[in-house]
């Protein structure tokens, strides 16, 4: 492409020199867990005996599984509801601290505090909070005269008590709001004005044109921590009420770690692979029409 | 309280110096929104002092209706039992092994990787880089199983090192973060080190990573703390209690002790105080960390 | 120049990595078995034991006691807590890794014929004969429980009954019941369970009655009092959904209708108060429990009156009391099988299986042991031990620990009216016999 000199050759060197701790990553830590895992989806292998190749059985197989099918539907559920649901909630705390209120700093830690509690503390304490007979959730709706009900034993509300549990940790996206929000010039708010734009509008026409990136930004990793979303599932229902939170990646560590049957994890770990890599280029793709970066905007 | 902040002037709206106007627009622009932060802070807080109350409550009071949230008195007996019912000094060692040194290995490799991207111009450096970015959207379950096959193989399973050594090849997110820092740094900086001989080690060495300090705590922090709450991996690879880090010991004291609600709640309290502490301490970096990742996602 | 710059370069990041790693494995690995055996000094050992808590402490004493008895061989005990997958699994994945410790518990019922098969134990055989270890020495059903194939793999550690009837006899009085008398059959008990029951106003229930499937109320020993079948053994069919074993779950089932299963989850979720056991708080009148719950009582509860039984019969049914226990077994890969050998010939008899069992409140597989008068030093221990002439177990299989997951989440199904109890059965079955035809099919 350009001139290979002598000068662009040393830099070549010494990049690649610098970068040499990734490119060693790359290869033992994505590459050839990636290629092998392919191979793994295509044999039988309980770890004591060696892989027995067996062609696409395990994905035929899998096909037939009805609780593969419900902890793709549970994932799914998941993400759908509490991406976009803890989008709104981040941005909404987010404004509400871009107004210039005082003690802007203690609110942003006391929003942020929640999202760094390590999964497990935060499991063991929702756990507490959603009991049904004397968690702090039911007392609370017992004050007002509602008869809450079985958060995780039951299995219609299981999976929202979980949603509703992610929200309290939505913390971080919304320091990520913030410093959009206070990155926008107040010019455009004020043009706006001038041209008549009440509230609502200037939300709809400087704000979220403006925040776009942001919002990109916060929905693909939002995206690819629920597909992982493991270890809340793992400590507080372990899949249950009738595997209503079977999340998929708690499945695909069972069938691993549980059973042994790694070609068959295997296979589950190659189609979450290809559902994250479709929905990833899905989003990139489509954020052409929707995504502003800066200076996109008027 | 609220009389101060009435003082403060809404900027711009000078012209609508009607009583009654000023009112409600003090209403919207300061009022509510005063409302709801306070309201949504309590509830984002509400968790914490449950926990933390739980954990100090004597036993007839942890199931009380309506919710006790001061107890008669402090029984502190309740983190003297939680940290006696397992060996919690063993595994608060193996979490600070792990996280000590795979917060110090990550560091070093990820800046120096980071340094490859952001300081030196090589032909194919930026499609490189969006490699790096792209790794990043691998879920951990697609390659854990093997790997798990490969530390297997190596004799490494129920032992700290596949927790550790993963460490010493840099984390792209710790990458991307650190590239973006440096290239805020002058390369003004660089090209003189470069005229008076320095090679490319030494500039990283003696001139970057110096005054990369911010963003380099910034990484320690994030590893640290994700080391230190990890649970996954553990889960996967430790089986001897001897071994447990925290996360999982927190776990198996959990099965073991379900109903004892009050010691599991100082058991939870005990993970998750040091980790609000280096929050609180060292808030600035965490906060300009989490900005910087957002920014051109 | 260049080259020489990169090659110093790349020597300088070699280093670095072998300094990161070298440094990582200081900290990381204390792995005992990496000690060598020595000539002179005695030969060390490691063995894996599941839990922690007072279980760790009895190991301790169990330890030091071996250590001190003689001086060829020194064990070192390290407690594998129940992380939740299921404690074996840990012990597979060492043994797959050819780091296995050199001698193991295993669970019996479940685990060891799987293993078995699949090659992962050690044959115990030949040391059995010289140390004139035999069928003799430990209770009939445990020692068919340890082999496989006529191979011996494991020697048997306790002989538990699980299904064991208790019942709080203050609660029988209260709810005009008389407080001595054991329901002797299904019909009688469930008439009897409908008085203890007490309803809150808060949609959940002051007092729970009895749940079949609460504590150790699995599928399979209710199904065996049910007389259900499970598996053939020589036709390698699974059997779980035969008309008996539809029968007891129909029977488990018509408790969650009964009694409501969202109201009972309700409360059973917010059982306990300080690790205090339900049914000591007097949450539940009438529990299924196993037998260490005489000592629990014992120690947590000792003003709490309460009788032992077994489950009443269901028409058609049989007397039966499921019996559990763990084994003692020798990982394929163990540095020192002959140690090893000693060590669990030891810890299954003598004194060593009389301080393990009394400390927890289990009974020995041990016949010999079990006859010492310290296991019937209460008349409820007396009781318990007229019982177990009717002891019931699962039959060992390959896939073991799979069928038995699936026939809980079958229970699941049918308690929440998911599936009928055929419809789960069938389910579980048919899933089973795959998954043990791949397995068969696998090695």
């Amino acid at each position: 492409m350009r001139g290979v000199n002598p000068v662009s050759w040393r830099r070549l060197g010494q990049g690649l020199f610098f970068i040499s701790p990734w490119i060693l990553g790359f290869i033992c830590l994505k590459i050839y867990p990636l290629s092998s895992s392919l191979y793994y989806s295509l044999t039988h292998y309980d770890i004591l005996t060696a892989p027995k190749w067996t062609g696409f059985d395990n994905y035929i197989a899998l096909t037939k599984d009805r609780l593969f099918w419900q902890s793709l539907y549970n994932t799914l559920y998941y993400a759908v509801l509490a991406v976009p649901l803890s989008i709104v909630v981040a941005l909404a705390l987010a404004m509400v601290l871009n107004t210039r209120i005082r003690g802007l700093a203690i609110f942003r830690t006391l929003f942020y505090m929640p999202s760094i509690v390590p999964a497990v503390a935060a499991s063991i304490l929702w756990l507490w909070i959603f009991d049904a007979k004397v968690g702090l959730l039911n007392l609370a709706l017992g004050q007002v005269g509602i008869v809450g009900p079985g958060w995780l034993t039951n299995e219609t509300w299981a999976k929202p008590a979980l949603i509703l549990m992610s929200l309290w940790a939505s913390g971080s996206s919304m320091v990520i709001f913030l410093a959009g929000l206070q990155g926008i010039p107040q010019q455009y708010y004020e043009a706006a004005s001038v041209d008549g734009a009440g509230r609502i509008r200037q939300f709809w026409h400087v704000t979220i044109p403006l925040l776009t990136p942001t919002l990109f930004f916060t929905l693909v990793t939002g995206l690819i921590g629920s597909v992982q979303y493991f270890t809340q599932a793992y400590i507080m229902t372990n899949g249950g009420p009738v595997n209503s939170t079977l999340m998929y990646a708690l499945y695909l560590f069972n069938n691993a770690f549980r059973y042994f049957r790694m070609g068959y994890a295997s296979a589950m770990a190659w189609i979450l692979f290809l559902i994250v890599l479709a929905a990833t280029l899905l989003l990139f793709r489509t954020s052409r029409r929707w995504v502003h970066y800066e200076g996109d905007v008027r | 309280m609220k009389a101060m902040s009435d003082n403060v002037a809404v900027p711009g709206r000078a012209a609508y110096a009607v009583r009654k106007v000023v009112a409600v627009e003090w209403l919207t622009a300061k009022g509510i929104p005063y409302l709801l932060a306070i309201g949504g802070g309590l509830l984002f807080t509400l968790p914490f002092i449950w926990m933390v109350s739980t954990a100090l409550k004597p036993d007839d009071q942890i199931f009380a209706n309506p919710p006790i949230w001061m107890p008669r008195e402090l029984m502190w007996e309740n983190f003297v039992r939680a940290v006696n019912a397992f060996p919690f000094w063993v595994w608060l060692r193996n979490t600070l092994v792990v996280a000590g040194s795979t917060t110090m290995m990550t560091v070093l490799s990820s800046s120096f990787v980071a340094y490859g991207f952001a300081r030196i111009a090589w032909p194919g450096r930026d499609m490189v880089f969006w490699l790096v970015l792209a790794t990043m959207m691998i879920p951990y379950q697609v390659i854990m199983i093997p790997l798990f096959i490969v530390f297997k193989n190596i004799g490494w399973v129920n032992s700290l090192k596949p927790l550790i050594v993963p460490a010493i090849f840099g984390a792209p997110f710790y990458i991307f973060l650190l590239r973006q820092f440096f290239l805020t740094i002058p390369q003004e900086l660089s090209e003189a080190a470069r005229i008076d001989g320095a090679s490319e080690l030494r500039i990283y060495a003696g001139i970057i990573l110096p005054l990369a300090g911010p963003a380099l705590t910034t990484v320690a922090i994030f590893q640290f703390l994700n080391a230190w709450s990890d649970f996954v991996t553990p889960l996967i690879y430790l089986s001897e209690s001897r071994l447990f880090t925290l996360a999982l010991g927190l776990k198996n004291f959990q099965s073991q002790w379900t109903t004892d609600w009050s010691a599991v709640m100082a058991g939870s309290t005990i993970m998750t105080l040091p980790v609000i502490v280096i929050f609180l301490a060292l808030q600035k970096y965490f906060i300009k960390g989490v900005v910087m990742s957002g920014i051109k996602g | 120049m260049k080259r020489r710059d990169f090659l110093k370069h790349a020597g300088l990041l070699v280093a670095g990595a072998a300094l990161g790693s070298g440094a990582g494995i200081l900290s990381g690995c204390t792995t005992p078995a990496a000690r060598p055996g020595g000539s002179k000094g005695p030969v060390d050992i490691t063995y894996w034991h599941r839990g922690g808590g007072p279980a760790a402490d009895v190991m301790k004493d169990l330890q030091n006691m071996f250590n001190e008895s003689q001086s060829q061989v020194r064990v070192t005990i390290e407690m594998i807590p129940p992380e939740g997958v299921g404690i074996n699994q840990k012990l597979l994945s060492a043994v797959s890794a050819g780091t296995p410790p050199d001698c193991a518990y295993l669970d019996r019922g479940g685990m060891l014929s799987s293993w078995a098969v699949r090659g992962a134990l050690v044959p115990l055989d030949s040391y059995a004969d010289a140390d004139k270890v035999t069928e003799q020495s430990y209770y009939a059903y445990t020692w068919d429980q340890v082999r496989n194939d006529g191979k011996l793999y494991g020697l048997p550690l306790e002989a538990n009954p699980i299904t064991l009837l208790f019942w709080r006899k203050d609660m029988f009085e209260k709810a005009g019941l008389d407080p001595d008398k054991v329901p002797a059959t299904m019909d009688e008990l469930d008439v009897m369970v409908e008085k203890l029951y007490k309803k809150s106003n808060d949609n959940t229930y002051d007092v729970i009655g009895f749940v079949p499937w609460f504590k150790t109320g699995f599928m399979v020993p209710i199904g065996n009092s049910f007389g259900a079948q499970w598996y053939d053994r020589a036709s390698q069919k699974v059997l779980g959904n035969g008309p008996n074993n539809v029968r007891a779950l129909d029977w488990m089932a018509s408790y969650a209708k009964k009694y409501g299963i969202e109201t009972l989850s309700r409360t059973t979720q917010a059982f306990g108060g300080a690790g205090q056991d339900p049914f000591i708080t007097g949450q539940v009148a009438m529990i299924t429990g196993h037998v260490s719950t005489i000592a629990n009582m014992k120690r947590y509860g000792p003003d709490v009156k309460y009788g032992v039984g077994m489950l009443p019969v269901p028409a058609g049914g049989r007397k039966s009391i499921y019996m559990a226990g763990e084994s003692a077994v020798i990982p394929k890969g163990s540095k020192h099988p002959d140690e090893a050998w000693q060590f669990i010939k030891w810890l299954t008899s003598g004194e060593a299986i009389k301080k393990w069992c009394v400390s927890m409140g289990y009974f020995p597989a041990h016949t010999e042991v079990s006859k010492d008068p310290v296991f019937a030093d209460s008349p409820e221990k007396q009781q318990v031990i007229s019982f177990m002439e009717h002891g019931t177990t699962n039959t060992p299989m390959p896939v073991g620990d799979f069928y038995w997951t699936k026939l809980q989440e079958a229970v699941d199904f049918t308690l929440h009216s998911k599936k009928t109890a055929q419809q789960a059965l069938d389910d579980a079955v048919r899933e089973t016999q795959e998954r043990l035809e791949a397995t068969l099919k696998g090695q």
